[in-house]
């Protein structure tokens, strides 16, 4: 709830202003692609293929194959191939972006405000789809349980959903839409707004302590 | 709009269950690997981002997506707020 009503703030309410202030791009590509197949506009390639070789390829934690919970080789294969399904999908309803949480919450809340089906997309679709495998997933391996957190914390996550929703809109994504999508087509915005996101989080765990 | 739905509930759905069921959670992922060691959900992002762009990239002739332009401001001053919100909402 934080993380729309954040995002709608800013997209439509009274920080509207901010947005183009602040989003104004100060660089266009030349052609209508975003991408050239791994970066070769950006010139990032091989330096990015280098660096991920050196940091995560060697000596990396094998994978648990502990029964219960699924190794991340396997998350990651299933990650990448929703992700795609994703891009396919959305492409075939007019979404041309892969996986995205900010300004699908925005699309939903809005709906439901304004009570109209017009900012529906096929984005909406896909994150009412989450809360619902999740569910089902809970409820199929007996996993199912309610739980609500004390009211201090209730206060914090709808502060910390409103931040997320005010800079998931105006960073034109969040962790996913960013970190997952933007970087998977190389896009320059999507790399220094990771960098962002990764630099707020560690500022924000330092404050709080990092074991908490 | 039935099939801007099913098309969307189709990605949505396992997308959930993977969240589930693999406790992905980009958050305390992120949180681990700034002490310095790699949880399941950040390797498990970086493979599946490293296997989204191969794919994506090679379907990119079937011009399935449109351009971004860069906004240097938003993306670094938001970015950070957003991060911090990100360890406020544990999400």
């Amino acid at each position: 709830m934080g993380f729309a009503a954040g995002g709608l703030l800013t997209e439509r309410g009274f920080l509207d202003f901010l947005v183009a202030g602040v989003t104004n791009p100060i660089s266009r590509y030349q052609t209508q692609r975003a991408f050239s197949p791994f970066g070769r506009e950006i010139g990032m390639g091989s330096h990015w293929d280098c660096c991920f070789y050196r940091c995560f390829v060697v000596g990396l934690p094998k994978p648990s194959r502990a029964v219960g919970i699924w190794a991340w080789d396997h998350t990651g294969l299933m990650l990448a191939a929703i992700a795609v399904l994703g891009w396919v999908a959305g492409a075939q309803s007019g979404w041309h972006w892969g996986l995205s949480m900010t300004g699908p919450s925005r699309s939903l809340l809005s709906a439901l405000l304004e009570q109209s089906l017009a900012p529906l997309n096929w984005g909406t679709f896909m994150i009412l789809g989450v809360p619902v495998g999740s569910f089902l997933s809970a409820r199929l391996s007996g996993t199912l349980f309610w739980q609500l957190p004390d009211s201090r914390e209730i206060l914090l996550r709808f502060l910390g959903g409103g931040l997320m929703g005010f800079g998931g809109t105006l960073a034109g994504g969040c962790n996913i839409g960013n970190a997952l999508t933007g970087l998977s087509i190389l896009s320059l915005h999507s790399a220094v707004a990771t960098a962002s996101i990764v630099f707020g989080l560690a500022l924000a765990v330092r404050a709080q302590g990092i074991d908490r | 709009m039935l099939l801007t739905a099913s098309l969307g509930l189709l990605v949505g759905v396992p997308l959930g269950i993977l969240i589930h069921r693999a406790g992905f959670c980009m958050h305390s992922g992120f949180r681990q690997a700034l002490r310095g060691a790699p949880s399941a959900s950040f390797l498990a992002c970086l493979l599946a981002l490293a296997s989204q762009m191969v794919v994506v990239n090679a379907l990119a002739e079937s011009s399935l997506i449109r351009a971004v332009p860069l906004a240097w401001a938003s993306a670094i001053l938001v970015g950070l707020a957003f991060g911090i919100g990100m360890v406020l909402a544990k999400g």
